[in-house]
Order: C-alpha cells, then structure tokens, then sequence
C-alpha cells in the first residue's frame, strides 16, 4: 500500500470517528448517572488506568488482559447502542461483534481482524467520550488529561522498550487497544492517542461551543497529519509518542479559549443554548451599580426615603424596601427595581 | 462518577442493615448532588428513588422493619433508664410493646437519652399545653438529619440561587439549626426571621435582595400555619399583591392546614402550599401530603401506627386513630422512642386502594385534631368551616364547650353581624349537625376556654416602629410622576 493511501486511509478513519462522535453527541442524549458528574476523580482513575494498560498487557495472561478489555469495550458500544436500538438488541448487537472479533482471531484471518478491532474501538470511542462529555467532564480536565499524557507517553514509548514489544504483542488480538488500520506497524494509533483525538473537539463543542470545535478538530487531523508525513520522511522514529506533540496542542487550545472565552459552560448551559430552553435570570451586577449611582444623585426626596430603581431610573419610592418595591410595581415597573435607601 | 456510586452503595448498605450511616460520606453524597445539579441543572428521577428510597415490596417490608424495630427495642431497652426500668418489670415482646407517652417523656427527659450516646443539642416542643418536651441530639443525628433534609429538598427543587426564609419560632432550636446546616450544604440563602409581626414578615417577603447568584427576593417560606394565616390576612386586608412578592413554595408545618387556608395562601402569596407533618420527639420521620391530599410517610424510617387513643389497638382503614411512632435506627441514636403518641388524629387509609402518585407508601389522611377533642367535632372540620369565610380574622379563634344535646361553638369575630351568623349557621348544618349552637364574640379572650396557637408565640422588634406609618396609611408612596423616567 502506497504511503499517501496509508496517511489518507488513517487520517479518514480518525476524522469519520471523530464526526461520529460529535454527530452522537448532536443527535442522541445519553442516560447519564442520576447523581453524580465526570470530575477529577474520574479523570484521575482514566489516567492511571491508560498508564497501567501496557504493564498490564505485559503482565497478565494474554487471555485476562484481553478479557478485561473486551468488557471494557463492550459496555461502551452497549451503552452507545441502547439510546438508539433499545437495550436488548444493543446487547445483541455488542454480542455479535465481540463474537465475531473472537472467531476471526481463532481463525487467524490476519487483516479481517485488524478491521473488526477497529471497528470496535471507533464504536467503544463514540460511546465513551459521549458518557464522559453528556456525565459532564470539563475541557479542563480532559485539557490536564492530555497533557499528563504528552509527559508519560514519551517516557514509556522512546524511553522503555515496552511500547514496542506490546505492539508486537498485540497483533491478531481480540480486543487489543489500540486502531491499527492498514496494518503498517509505524502507523498504530494507541487507545489513550485515539480516545483524545475522539474526545478533545467533543468536549470543545460542549464547553465552548461549534466554532471552538472545528478548531479543535481541525488542529486534531493536522496534527495527525503532519506526525505521518514526518514519521514517512523519516523525521520521526519508527514508533511516535504522538501524546507528545499532540498534548501540547490540546493544552494550548485550552489555555487560548480560558484566556478568551472565560470558564467553559455546564452542560445545562449548553442544551439550553441548543434548545433555547428557558433559565432563571440573576441580576446582573450593573443594575445593582446603576442604582447606586443613581440615588447618589437624587435629591429631591427626604433623607431616609426608600427609592427603587429598575436600570438606574427611579420607578417607586417607600417607607421600607418592600414598600418602594411595591410602589414599582403600581408605577408599571415588571422588574424586581433594587431599593437603595436615600440620605 | 466512580466515587459518587461508592458512597451511595455504602449509604444504601446503612439502609438495608440499619447500621450508622457515614456523616461524612453522607455530606459528600450531598456535594455529589449539588454539583449535578450545578452541571445539568435538574436530577433524573432515578436520583430520586436512589435516595429517597423507594418502598419495599410487602414481604421484604416486613422483614426489614421487623428487624429495625427489633433493634429499636433492643438499644432502648439496653440503653435508656426508663425502658431499661420498664422491660425489667415485663417480658421483651415485640408484638405488646409499650406505648410512650409525651407526659411520660416530659416527667423525665433524661431517662429516654441513651448511656451510650453523646447528647449536644436539646430541642424543646412548643409546649402549647403550657410545659414542653424535651429531646436530646447528638452530633451524629443533627449531621444526618441536615444532610437527608438537603438531599429531600434538593430533590424537591431547592436550589443554590434561591433564598429560605424561615418565619418559625426562633427559639426552636432544631428547625433553626436544621435550616442553616442544609442552607450551607445546598448553597441556598437563608434568613431566620422568627414569629414576628406578619407586617415584618411580608416586609422580608417582599423586599428586593439582589445578591450575586441569588434571586431578587424570598423564594421560599417556611411558617407554621396559624403564622401563615397571619400573614395571609395581612395581604388580603393590605395594599399587596402575589406580584409584589417572589415566592415559589411555602412550607407550614406544625398547625393544621386547612384546604381553605391553603386556597388562599396560594392565591395572596402567588406560590404553591407543600404540606409537610414533623415533630421534633419523631425526627427524622416526616409525613409528605400528596396532590390527593393523603399523608405519606417513608417507613424504611420509623414504625408508624394508628391507634384508638383509648385501647391503643390499631384501627381499621377509615376508622380515626392516634398517630404512633417508633423513630428507627441508624437515624436515631440519643433520645430513644418506643411507640411515641403523637397525640395528633388521624384516619387510617387503605394503601393498596390508593391512586396518587405515591400510591405505594404507607398513607394516612392528613392531621384531623388532637386525641384530647376526639368527644366533639374535629379541629380540622371546625377550621375548615371557619377559613372559608373571611370575615372571620386569621389566624382562627375558636372554642367548643359542652351544650345541651352537643358542643356549643364560639367564634372570636371583630364585628359580628346577623348576616355571618345565618351564613356560618348553614354551613355548620351541613358540615356539623351535631353541634348545639354558635356564638360570636368580638373579644378573643372572651372565648370560653384559651384559643391558643403557634403565631401567639409572637417575637419582639424594633422594626415595628419603622412600619407604623404603613399601617396606617396602607396606600403605597407614589414617586413623584417627574421622576418616574422611562417607565411613565
């Protein structure tokens, strides 16, 4: 296989799950914990869980480790399926193609499996960055995530041999963590590189909104693109730490949108923004600095009078707050006027 | 997510088994709730029946109450001097327990407190019968009681923006002190304001707040009902209207509430009323009343039974009974109760005959009177009447004394006329035919026997003064129209 096929064979399949991704998260509300959010801990757990999966794989039994993982996958594409089938048939469906996965490494059909993994991974990537991001995990934390990554990811994959050795080990496998495409060792995308590809313009869309995610995905699929066209010229070793340029990159988006755009929405924030769905309004601070300003002012009513004022323009005067806010609303006022005592 | 599900699989554990719930565990399941709902702003309803707990199957019940009441009795008898005094002259008989009464538990406070508990906190009933009772916490049932109340309110709509004001008697130490636990842990503002004059309370209700992250005024209101009835006549005789305040709940409690007090509590205050039945000597255990108008209670708490007041058998669906109620472990662990009578009437329903929306929770009419007037017509029935009509001032003074063929009913109204008279008249033929006559009296000390209700325990302010001038010219101060600006 030609390697511009590789580089655009790879970079489709990462982009089609990242629109699937986000297509889920447009489309479909997944049923999330009653009580309870994606927070620290959870990010916390994630992170050792990433870490520990080469030494696991390198320690356990083949059979335990691919198990465990196969479970793990499994419950993913389940949850992803149910919203849209209903939960028996999306059982039924994650049961055939984990089946399906298992026989064709049984059988030793070399490229089919390569294929029916993948499609596992993408399926079990839509259904878990949709959890996270629909439970409420912040750009913030996936943001400290990546960047938690782009340190140990280089460490563990140029600094120790076992990233390579398990790549090795991971051929033909059922369940094996990792999207590996056309087969080409060199361009094997880890399950921690491939679920923050899937992830970060997910969670972009949710904090901060369409264009925020674009970007996000856009700098996403030109980073990939420019590791594979660096890792064919030879500019990069044979096996790329990809956490490591693609970290920084995350982060920095990161730190740019904060900078900009203030604190990430909720989710609450964000469904209302796509439904228009209807939220208590605060006071705004000005109407409060209006109002002061404006009694400061006033001068024709006796020291000690209450006055109320709906954006700095006096619509009620009493004896007590209530009072004034009372003679408001006889003068028309709909608004709660803020009541500043005069004198 | 991962450690959120751990501390409620270990609150569920306290459930089932009846052992202590973790405090801490239990603030953190709270935090849990709070930060959903800052996240997605409103809980599913699975949240709910996590929490709440939703009633066990029949036999599952029985199984699971008849352990925790067994261990109710085993600590109470092991652990208090007066059941430890009791059970040595009797056999340990789950089936022909005594009954508790608040004269017994007002004779000797201390006797009830548990040797091994570690009391901080003495709460007092109101003590309207003229010595009240007195109930001992520790630090472990005050922490529990703030954070199931924060959970049960949260689920119930309280939020972080929205502001409580309390108008119940600052001296009672547990509401107060629940209040401003569970305000911390939601994150709502709070403000006790007491039994005051209800032209202070509709002050508070009414004026603007403008805190960063809060709503503009009050949002919800918590009163005894005869304070409530204060208040509502307060607006209905004033210059106010719903709109002039923010509400969007208001909690009575304590007082009977009557359909007609509540019709028009919802229509001055332009909120709706949520009943709710609680006594301190009960704590935690708390009736809900549903849309029907059945009163609800959780049993997965606390034994709850109604009996004849004379006999103490249990009465049949339909019939009246005293409520009776044995507060379980783990929520209680200092002042220790075996079949406490409330004292508080009530009809007993059929539960597997009910159709609201908690059908399947044990389920009793709404509170009818007190044990004591079970001879005469029922307070409940008496007020009902009487808070229809509004030339009868709130809160309502009433007196029933004995007459020749049935109880003679005073009314304490300002100005009586003939034409109340005959509309009162026929609607008592209606409603209470067994009554031998009505009397009206412009004087409320006048009634035959004391009319005393919860809002007489009324507190002092300087404030007051500051209001005269509005008392006596209700009519609101108009700005001058020059300085109305945009709006005139």
């Amino acid at each position: 296989v030609k390697y511009e096929t590789q580089i655009l064979t790879q970079t489709s399949v990462v982009a089609s799950i990242m629109i699937a991704c986000a297509l889920y998260l447009w489309r479909i509300e997944i049923r999330r914990p009653p009580i309870g959010r994606f927070n620290r801990a959870d990010v916390t757990t994630i992170t050792v869980i990433i870490i520990a999966i080469p030494f696991a794989y390198a320690a356990l039994p083949v059979a335990v480790a691919s198990t465990v993982f196969g479970i793990v996958f499994c419950t993913a594409i389940q949850t992803a399926l149910s919203p849209i089938v209903g939960g028996r048939i999306a059982t039924m469906i994650t049961l055939a193609i984990a089946a399906a996965d298992i026989a064709l490494a049984i059988w030793g059909r070399h490229g089919w499996i390569t294929v029916a993994n993948d499609i596992i991974v993408g399926c079990a990537l839509v259904g878990v960055t949709n959890i996270w991001v629909q439970s409420g995990a912040k750009a913030s934390y996936v943001a400290v995530f990546a960047g938690v990554l782009a340190i140990y990811d280089p460490i563990v994959t140029w600094l120790s041999p076992l990233m390579q050795q398990l790549f090795v080990q991971l051929t033909d496998l059922p369940f094996a963590p990792l999207l590996s495409l056309v087969g080409h060792i060199r361009l094997r995308l880890g399950l921690g590189d491939a679920l923050m590809f899937a992830l970060w313009p997910v969670v972009l869309a949710k904090a901060y909104g369409r264009v925020a995610a674009w970007i996000g995905g856009a700098l996403s699929i030109g980073t990939l693109v420019v590791i594979e066209v660096l890792l064919l010229a030879g500019r990069l070793p044979n096996l790329v730490a990809v956490m490591a340029i693609y970290g920084p990159v995350v982060v920095l988006q990161y730190v740019v949108l904060r900078l900009t755009r203030g604190p990430e929405r909720t989710t609450a924030a964000w469904r209302a923004s796509r439904t228009a769905r209807h939220t208590e309004r605060v006071e705004s601070v000005d109407g409060r600095t209006r109002a002061l300003a404006a009694a400061r002012e006033l001068d024709q009513l006796a020291a000690g009078t209450y006055a109320a004022f709906d954006d700095g323009v006096l619509v009620g005067t009493g004896h007590t707050p209530a009072q004034a806010r009372r003679s408001a609303r006889l003068a028309g006022c709909p608004a709660v006027p803020v009541v500043v005592r005069t004198g | 997510m991962l450690a959120t599900g751990l501390r409620q699989l270990r609150y569920g554990y306290s459930l089932l088994t009846g052992r202590r719930f973790s405090a801490d565990g239990l603030q953190k399941i709270v935090a849990d709730l709070v930060e959903t709902l800052d996240e997605f702003g409103e809980t599913t309803d699975e949240a709910a029946e996590m929490l709440m707990v939703a009633e066990p199957d029949a036999k599952a019940e029985q199984e699971v109450v008849g352990a925790r009441l067994r261990q109710a009795v085993r600590d109470a008898a092991t652990s208090t001097a007066y059941y430890r005094e009791w059970f040595g002259r009797h056999d340990i008989d789950v089936d022909d327990l005594p009954i508790t009464t608040k004269a017994q538990l007002k004779s000797a406070p201390f006797a009830f407190v548990s040797d091994r508990s570690q009391p901080v906190l003495m709460a007092q009933t109101t003590g309207t019968t003229g010595v009240p009772a007195s109930i001992w916490f520790s630090r472990y049932e005050l922490d529990v009681l703030s954070c199931l109340n924060a959970l049960a309110e949260m689920l119930a709509g309280l939020r972080r923006h929205h502001v409580v004001a309390n108008f119940g008697s600052s001296r009672a130490a547990l509401p107060v002190y629940d209040l401003m636990r569970t305000s911390t842990l939601v994150g709502n503002g709070c403000l006790q304001v007491g039994i005051v004059d209800p032209r202070i309370a509709i002050e508070r209700l009414a004026t603007p707040l403008h805190l960063p992250g809060k709503a503009n005024q009050v949002t919800h209101m918590v009163a005894n009902a005869s304070f409530l009835a204060a208040v509502v006549q307060e607006v209905e005789q004033g210059a106010w209207k719903a709109a002039d305040f923010g509400l969007r709940q208001i909690f009575p409690g304590g007082e009977i509430l009557t359909e007609a007090l509540r019709l028009r509590a919802e229509e001055a205050l332009g909120a709706p009323v949520l009943e709710t039945y609680a006594a301190t000597e009960i704590t935690p255990i708390a009736g809900r009343v549903c849309s029907q108008r059945h009163m609800h209670f959780a049993t997965h708490q606390g034994q709850i039974e109604v009996l004849d007041p004379m006999t103490h058998r249990p009465v049949a669906p339909g019939e009246i009974g005293v409520l009776v109620v044995t507060p379980y472990p783990p929520f209680r662990d200092t002042t220790l109760l075996i079949r406490y009578e409330t004292g508080d009437l009530v009809r007993r329903l059929a539960t597997d005959k009910l159709s609201c929306e908690l059908a399947n929770v044990f389920a009793t009419s709404q509170v009818l009177g007190r044990a004591d007037t079970l001879a005469g017509p029922l307070a409940r029935e008496v007020l009902e009447i009487l808070q229809t009509e509004p030339a009868i001032p709130l809160p309502t003074r009433y007196a029933l004394v004995p007459g020749r063929s049935g109880p003679v009913l005073h009314v304490a109204v300002p100005r009586p006329s003939r034409r109340l008279v005959s509309r009162l008249e026929e609607l008592i033929a209606q409603t209470l035919p067994g009554l031998d006559g009505l009397v009206l009296t412009d004087d409320p000390d006048s009634l035959p026997s004391p009319c005393v209700v919860r809002a007489d325990l009324r507190e002092h302010s300087f404030e007051l003064s500051a209001l005269v001038p509005a008392a006596a010219d209700p009519a609101p101060v108009e700005p001058e129209s020059d300085l109305l600006g945009a709006l005139a």
